[in-house]
This record gives C-alpha cells, structure tokens and sequence, in this order.
C-alpha cells in the first residue's frame, strides 16, 4: 500500500473509531553532512527519518501518534493509542480542542535543486572546507591570534511531506534544503578569546553554497577575529545611538517580534516551557515601536531557508506583517488557536519532523528595509556605536527583557567607522528597542537559524533577517 | 530479522566492505505525554520507533548514519554508504581502535526501572500535580509529563554485545499565581512509583504564590541561594564543558584546568552511569565498554574529562567509557550532599538573592566561560538572613569558572532535575554561591 492510501486508511479507521477529526502526514527527512575540526575531517554522515503521525479529535479531546514503522498494521496501532489516550484522558480536557475551518485543498509543491548535495563528490567538499580553514587560520594570524578552534559544517537534506485530512485537504510537498555553519575560537597573544557561530543557509541545491563563496568568507571573518582579539578596546559607557546590522536585527525581530507574536504562547499553550508572551490576544493595534518599524514573517519567499507553500495542516502559506508602522498588526496562528480566537489560520503550523506535532512557528522573520544607505544611517551620528553582529543573546519566557552581546563592533565618530570595541551589549525591553529605532536601511540580508520551541523539542528551519537600523540614545548594558 | 541479528549483519557487511571498526545500535522507543496548560490537557502523544545508528571507522576515517527504514534492503544500503563515505573522507587525529570485547555487563542493569509502562496511571498523575498546585497558591497550571520505555541492543566489531531496557518518567510543572508570579519544579524517576506528583506540583504552586506582587529588582552582585533547578543547569553546563571533544575543540571553559582546583572544597561532581533510579542509567558506553562511577570534580579539583577510546588516546588519560563515539557525554550528574537546609543556606547571606528557576543560558565565549542566562519564575531578595520579597526582571551574567570558584556551601536535600532546559537527569539541592553579577535592561 502506498504513503497516500495508508494515510486515507489510517483516517477512515480513525473516523469509524468516533473521532470527529482526523489528520495523517507521512514525513521523510533524509540527507547528509560533513563537519571538519581543526582541519581535519572529524565525520561524514546520513541519516533517513521517515514516518507517520496522525492527530484526532475525539469529543474535545487531542491525540497525536507517531511511528516509523510504515505498515498497515502499524497505522491501526498509532490510531489506536492516539483515540485511547485521548479518550482515557478525556476528563482532563477541560478546554475543549477545536480547529478553526479551512478551505479544501489538493496541491503538490516539488522544489528542485539545481545541483543535488550528493552529485558533489566528498573530496570537492573537504577541500573546499580545509580552503576555508586554512585562509581563516591565516587572515587572523596577520594580527597575531590564534584561530584555536575551527569547526565547519555542511549539511543537505531534502524534507517530503504528504499531509491529509478528514476536511479535505491533501497537500504533498519536497523541499532540499542546504547550510554552511562555522564555529571560530581566535586567541590572542596577549589572551584575550572571542568566538563566532553563524549559519548561512537556503532551500536549493549545492548551488546555495558555491553562491556563498565560503573561502572568501572565512577570509573576513578570520581577520575580524584576529583584530578582536588583539585591537579592540572597551566599549564606551555613555549615552549613545547605536547602529545594528542585519544580522542583530533579524535576531531581534525573531526573539521579539515572532515569538511574542506566536498564538499558542499567548493562549498559554507553551507556559511550562518556551513560556508566554507580553501581548495578548487583545494586543492587535498596540504601539510597540517606532513608525518606522515594520516586521514581516514569510514563509513563501523562494529558495528561504524557512520556505513552505503549504503549513503542516495543510493551510496555504502566505505573508504576514508582525508590526506594520510600530503597530502589533497580526498574530501567528495555526488551526487550534484560530479556533479559540475565531479567526482562521494563516499558516504558521510547522512540525520538525514526522513524530512531532505541528504547532505555531515562524518561518522567514525579518524587518523590511527602508531608504537609508549604510553611510546615511551614520552620517546623524556624533558618537555612537556599529554592531555588525553578535554572539552571545538570550530573552525572558514572556519576551520582553533582551540582551545581544556584540562581537564585530566599531566606535562611531562624526559619521565615520573608528576603532573596534569589545563586545558592547544591548540589554533593553522590546518595546523600548523598537520604539528607539529612528532609520532604517535600505539593505537586506539573511541568516539560517534552527528554532527550538516546543515540547518535545522541535527545530524548525528559518531565517532571520533585516536591513540595517540605527536606535537613538541607548544606555548599553552588562 | 530479529534486532539481534539486524545488528550482527551490520558488522559483518560493513568489514566486509572494508571497514576496520563497527559499532551497530537498535534504539527502540515507546513513549507517551501529556501536556496540560490552563489547568487542562492540550493533548496526549504516542510513539512507537524503532532507529538504526551505524558508526564505522576506516582507521580515521570515520562516517556514521541513522535510518528509522529497517528493512532488509535499506539496512545493507545504509551499511555500505556509510563505509563509502568513510573510504572517500580523510584521516581525523581523533582515532582510536574500538575496545576488545568480551565485556561483562553489570546483570542488575539489564532491566532498569518498571516491567511495562502503565498508560492507565499517567492522567492520575497529572490530575494529582495540577491540584496540589492548585492548592498551593496557583490559580493556573501548566506542565508535561511524560513516560517511555526504551530497548537497546548494540554490538561492535570489538565483539562487545550489549543490551538493556528501562523506564523513564519526567514531569514538570509550572504554576501561575499571576501573569508575573510563577513557580516551576520538576521530577524524574525510572519508577512511576517514585514520581511525587503532589509534591511537584506544591512545591512550584508555593513558589508561585510566593513571587506575587514582585517589585522591580535592582542589578548588581550579590550573594545568591541557586535552587535545585538553576544549580541543576548550571552544573549540567559544568559537566558539558569536561567533555573531552569540547576540550580538544578549545570550546571549554574547563581547558587546561585538569587537576586544578576549580571550586570550593565542598564540591564533588560525579557521573554516575549505574543508578536503579536514574534515567540516564546504562551498563555499557556507545563503545560497548562497562560503564562506571566517576568523579569529575572531587573536593573542588577538576579530576578527569569524560572521555572516548579516541579522545582517551589523544590526551593520553584513563578512558572513562562515556562514549558518545564523536563526543562523550555524561549519563546522569551527582552533586555531593551538602550539610545544610535550604533555610539555612537563606540564612547566611546578609544581602542577596534566592533564584528558583532560569533559562536560555548562552555563552559569549565558552573558551572563557563568560555567559549569561535569564531568571524565570520565583526570585526573591534576601536580607539579614530571609527572604525579604519577590522581585523580577534579572538576568545571571557572569562567568562559568567565576561560578564554580564561588560557591561556599551545598544543600542537604537533594531532587532528581530534568526538565525542557536540563537534558542529562541531575542529583542536587540548592547551593550558596557568592558574589554573581546580575544585570537589567537599561530601558
């Protein structure tokens, strides 16, 4: 029997079984990687993750069951312990689940590399990322430091979904997806350590990496490092305006506009683990920033890491502004929090993979540019700072109270670049960061990110993303 | 094919194929959960799996794989993509042959835990927790609880074949008094008869009802009194960092510490693979070595890394079977017993801080162990002794070996910690440290 008969099968069983809804998704997650360490190859790997879950609704009452052993027998189990669980349980379900109504949809979606990660041969890619290692270890040997710790990481792998539902829905989707993660340690003579972790990645092929011209790459950050440990100076104390570069702003609008804006947090759903949120469900319309802030989260930007047509209920994907002009303007929300808030769904349902549930998640968030060129954006500026990126960050469960610690940094002065600084940090409120920004950039970058949330954890791909911005008249922090 | 024989034919194809060591490993898993929020379930999850892991080394050449397709084909297919891909990589520094088997299993860990997960019971459980939270203060609940029982069997071309099944249960529970008044705890056993719900859910029900009405907390140094569940995280990045790939790596704080003393005489870390009650329990390491008791830092030294036969031979130190074939990892933590109740560790600071609870910890550097990690739920100043009120709004942003150098006085009354934010199942109570820095956001 095939993927799609066993999912029709495991629904009709469902539905003679008393459930009132039923859902089935086969997924296959499957691909491969290569990690270099210092410079020699520490492992090749694969890997095959491919199974079967179904969700039920059974008189207000939600079960999900998962198995990869892909059987007919097997699909009679999972429903089986999905209705008896949910059933057995029942009298806990005090809030009744419900999902919200949906269109009826049959599509398929096939994205096709250009160059399939395993036309390239092994050799290519190790040389390629001992090429990278040995001009990061150079570049910040020009300044005296010491690249100590080097790991790279190239990774593919292709995720085929089919997902089907009672209320006629039935979507197949294939998505390849691929990244470049580097973890650089630098020590300096004089020892001072710093440290970056990044990841570039997109949907499509081998094509996305020779696009990111690695070599090149780790050449700059390997200089970046080396001056950082040995030219950089304290960061100041004093009042100043601060430019962020795109990769702090998608971190920004990820932590504090996506999240936040996540239905599920905000009903509660997630309170014993990824936490709340500091909005509300009343919360559309609140001024949470300055006009010029406007965050988008889209999922259907072509070759995004974070790329779906289709959610993992089956809900067509489209575009969603977060923060219109400083203003909370939409909510993410799957088919269950669109029920309790009598909405519909806008497609934000993912699940990592075929034994995890769809929930809520972002999935291509960042802030649209504006019209300022980078040197505009310094030109107001008497004395401030530039962080172009970032390492350390962290924000509270409820997603207000935020820190992201600067690595590559440079004191403004009269408009102009000065010195490095040493890891200034921005330690602020959300409403108080967006509500600083007074111009935004005309430029737009992105950067690949895994994000957790969940119970068990789920990482789902995205991108983080923005233009340039400059925040007027920032305390920093530490 | 029975699993015993899926795994035998694996190390047979894959030296055929040219590989010089092996290790084959059937994972199979059935798990349920239950997760509540508002007082209520949201929903119940099943899963039956069932995951091949293969790992073969060509000398230092080395590639693994995991397939979750166990048919006959796709198993002989993974197997010899696996040695190909070995074959066409490079030499790594980090190699070792894999031990020499036979190896003696301890027999009392072939079984660890229940017979049989008793679905039937988990709601009660939940039910229990939700109303002692209740009770306690709370005026909503949220949690998870969750129970699966795993078989392993695992065999090397080191001729070490191993197996084991256990239990494990894990319930955590977050109560709210108010929107920003909470309290979380959790538990984790391999009997569900060692699960105290009620005393979960109290215990996070009586830290919410404490946090009400929290007053704006000023940043600075302090004294603090860490509860179990941050001293639980915090000791879980500890013995993280004694890895020893993240030591060759140089992405440990703990480089170039062996031997040092790193903390206060008081502090003895184990890892403890062999415990009936502990979920992390296993007799053998992804090597197939015989797994043991160690300590990782005894009265305040740093006494060993945890080690691999690979990293064990390129550091040339005792190997202490924690294998993780890339990475070695602890199976379950042990913080020594300290002397003192949590009421008596409150009452020896003069101006500080009691924190029950934080997450997100990131690292600015982890070479240099400067991090920071936000406090969530109760946290309260203490003042000559006690605890004076609730406050909110801080975050612990200090160093890792700053952290383990402060800390004066370990509690009497230790739990089992596992929860979203802590992986590996951790023994220990609440601890005194000295002089942290906590900061606040500037606007």
């Amino acid at each position: 029997m095939d993927v799609e008969s066993l999912l029709k099968y495991g629904l009709s069983i469902a539905q003679k079984s008393g459930a009132s809804y039923a859902e089935g998704r086969y997924q296959a997650d499957q691909g491969e990687g290569l990690m270099l360490k210092n410079g020699v190859p520490e492992l090749a790997s694969h890997f095959n993750n491919a199974g079967i879950s179904f969700r039920v609704l059974v008189d207000g009452a939600l079960g999900f069951a998962a198995t990869n052993k892909i059987s007919k027998k097997e699909v009679s189990k999972v429903i089986d312990m999905a209705i008896k669980s949910a059933k057995a349980a029942s009298f806990l379900f005090k809030d009744k689940v419900g999902l919200s109504e949906e269109e009826p949809k049959e599509d398929k979606v096939v994205i096709k590399p250009r160059i399939k990660f395993e036309n390239v041969d092994q050799e290519s890619m190790i040389e390629l990322l001992r090429e990278a290692d040995s001009v990061a270890l150079e570049s910040a040997g020009k300044h005296e430091a010491k690249l100590v710790g080097r790991i790279f990481f190239v990774r593919s792998w292709t995720t085929e979904k089919r997902i089907i539902t009672t209320d006629g829905i039935n979507v197949y989707s294939f998505i390849p997806r691929v990244t470049f993660s580097f973890y650089l340690t630098a020590l300096g003579l004089n020892k001072l350590a710093s440290q970056r972790f990044a990841e570039k990645g997109e949907s499509g092929g081998w094509e996305a990496i020779e696009k990111l011209d690695v070599v090149h790459m780790m050449k700059n950050e390997g200089e970046t490092l080396g001056k950082l440990v040995t030219q950089a100076k304290s960061p100041p104390k004093d009042k100043l305006d601060v430019v962020l570069g795109s990769e702090v702003v998608g971190i920004v609008c990820h932590e504090s506009s996506g999240h936040p804006g996540e239905m599920d947090r905000i009903l509660g759903r997630e309170a014993a683990q990824a936490g709340e949120s500091y909005l509300t469900k009343d919360s559309l319309g609140k001024v949470v920033g300055s006009n010029v802030v406007n965050v988008v989260d889209d999922p259907t930007i072509p070759h995004s890491f974070g790329f779906y047509l289709y959610d993992d209920e089956g809900v067509k994907a489209r575009k969603r502004y977060l923060i219109k002009e400083g203003k909370i303007n939409e909510f993410l929300q799957n088919r269950e929090t669109a029920f309790v808030t009598g909405t519909k769904s806008n497609g934000a349902a993912r699940a990592s993979q075929y034994n995890r549930e769809p929930i809520v998640r972002m999935a291509n968030t960042y802030m649209e540019p504006g019209d300022y060129k980078f040197d505009e954006l310094l030109e107001g500026i008497k004395f401030g700072i530039y962080i172009k990126n970032f390492t350390e960050w962290n924000i509270d469960d409820r997603r207000f109270n935020q820190r992201y610690v600067g690595l590559e940094s440079y004191i403004i002065e009269n408009g102009e670049l000065k010195d490095m600084v040493r890891n200034p940090v921005i330690e602020m409120t959300t409403i108080g960061l967006f509500s600083s920004v007074d111009a935004v950039g005309s430029d737009l970058d992105f950067w690949a990110a895994t994000c957790g949330k969940g119970d068990p954890m789920q990482g789902v791909p995205v991108w983080t993303g923005g233009p340039s911005i400059r925040l007027r008249n920032v305390n920093l922090g530490g | 094919m029975s699993t015993r024989e899926i795994v035998s034919r694996v190390i047979k194809l894959a030296k055929r194929e040219g590989a010089t060591d092996a290790v084959a490993r059937i994972e199979e898993l059935e798990w349920y959960m239950l997760r509540f929020s508002n007082n209520s379930l949201t929903v119940t999850k099943s899963l039956l799996e069932k995951e091949l892991q293969i790992f073969v080394c060509i000398n230092g050449k080395k590639a693994s794989c995991s397939i979750m397709n166990l048919s006959e084909e796709a198993i002989k297919e993974a197997t010899i993509k696996t040695v190909r891909l070995a074959k066409s990589s490079r030499e790594s520094d980090l190699y070792a042959p894999l031990p020499k088997g036979p190896f003696k299993y301890d027999k009392k860990f072939k079984k660890i835990g229940d017979e049989n997960i008793d679905v039937e019971k988990l709601p009660t459980l939940v039910k229990t927790s939700i109303e002692s939270a209740l009770s306690s203060g709370a005026s909503r609940v949220a949690g998870s609880l969750i129970a699966q029982k795993v078989k392993v069997l695992q065999e090397t071309s080191g001729n070490a074949r191993s197996e084991f099944e256990s239990t494990m249960y894990n319930l955590s529970v977050r109560a709210f008094a108010d929107s920003d008044a909470t309290g979380q705890f959790a538990a984790t056993s391999t009997f569900v008869s060692k699960m105290d719900a009620e005393k979960v859910g109290r215990m996070a029900g009586e830290i919410a009802k404490m946090a009400k009405d929290p007053k704006p907390a000023e940043a600075g140094v302090y004294d603090v009194v860490f509860g179990p569940m941050t001293f639980a995280d915090l000791i879980e990045e500890v013995v993280d960092a004694s890895s020893a790939f993240s030591v060759d790596s140089k992405t440990s704080f703990l480089v170039d510490k062996l031997n040092e003393k790193i903390s206060s005489k008081e502090v003895t870390i184990e890892d403890d693979p062999l415990n009936q009650e502990a979920p992390g329990s296993s007799p053998f390491d992804q090597e197939g070595l015989p797994t043991f008791r160690k300590k990782i830092i005894d009265s305040g030294v740093l006494s060993t890394y945890l080690h691999n036969s690979a990293t064990s031979k390129k550091m040339n130190q005792k190997n202490t079977a924690n294998a993780g074939l890339i990475r070695p990892f602890p199976f379950n933590v042990v913080v020594s017993e300290g002397s003192k109740s949590l009421d008596e560790l409150i009452s020896s600071i003069d101006n500080g801080l009691y924190v029950t609870n934080n997450w997100y910890l990131r690292y600015t550097n982890s070479l240099t162990g400067d991090f920071s990690t936000i406090l969530r739920d109760g946290l309260f100043r203490i003042r000559n002794g006690s605890i004076e009120g609730p406050i909110k709004g801080l975050r612990l942003s200090d160093n890792m070996l700053n952290f383990l150098k402060n800390i004066e006085e370990l509690g009497r009354e230790r739990y089992w910690i596992k929860w979203w934010e802590v992986d590996v199942p951790v023994l220990t109570g609440a601890a005194l440290v000295r002089q942290m820095k906590f900061t606040k956001p500037t606007i």
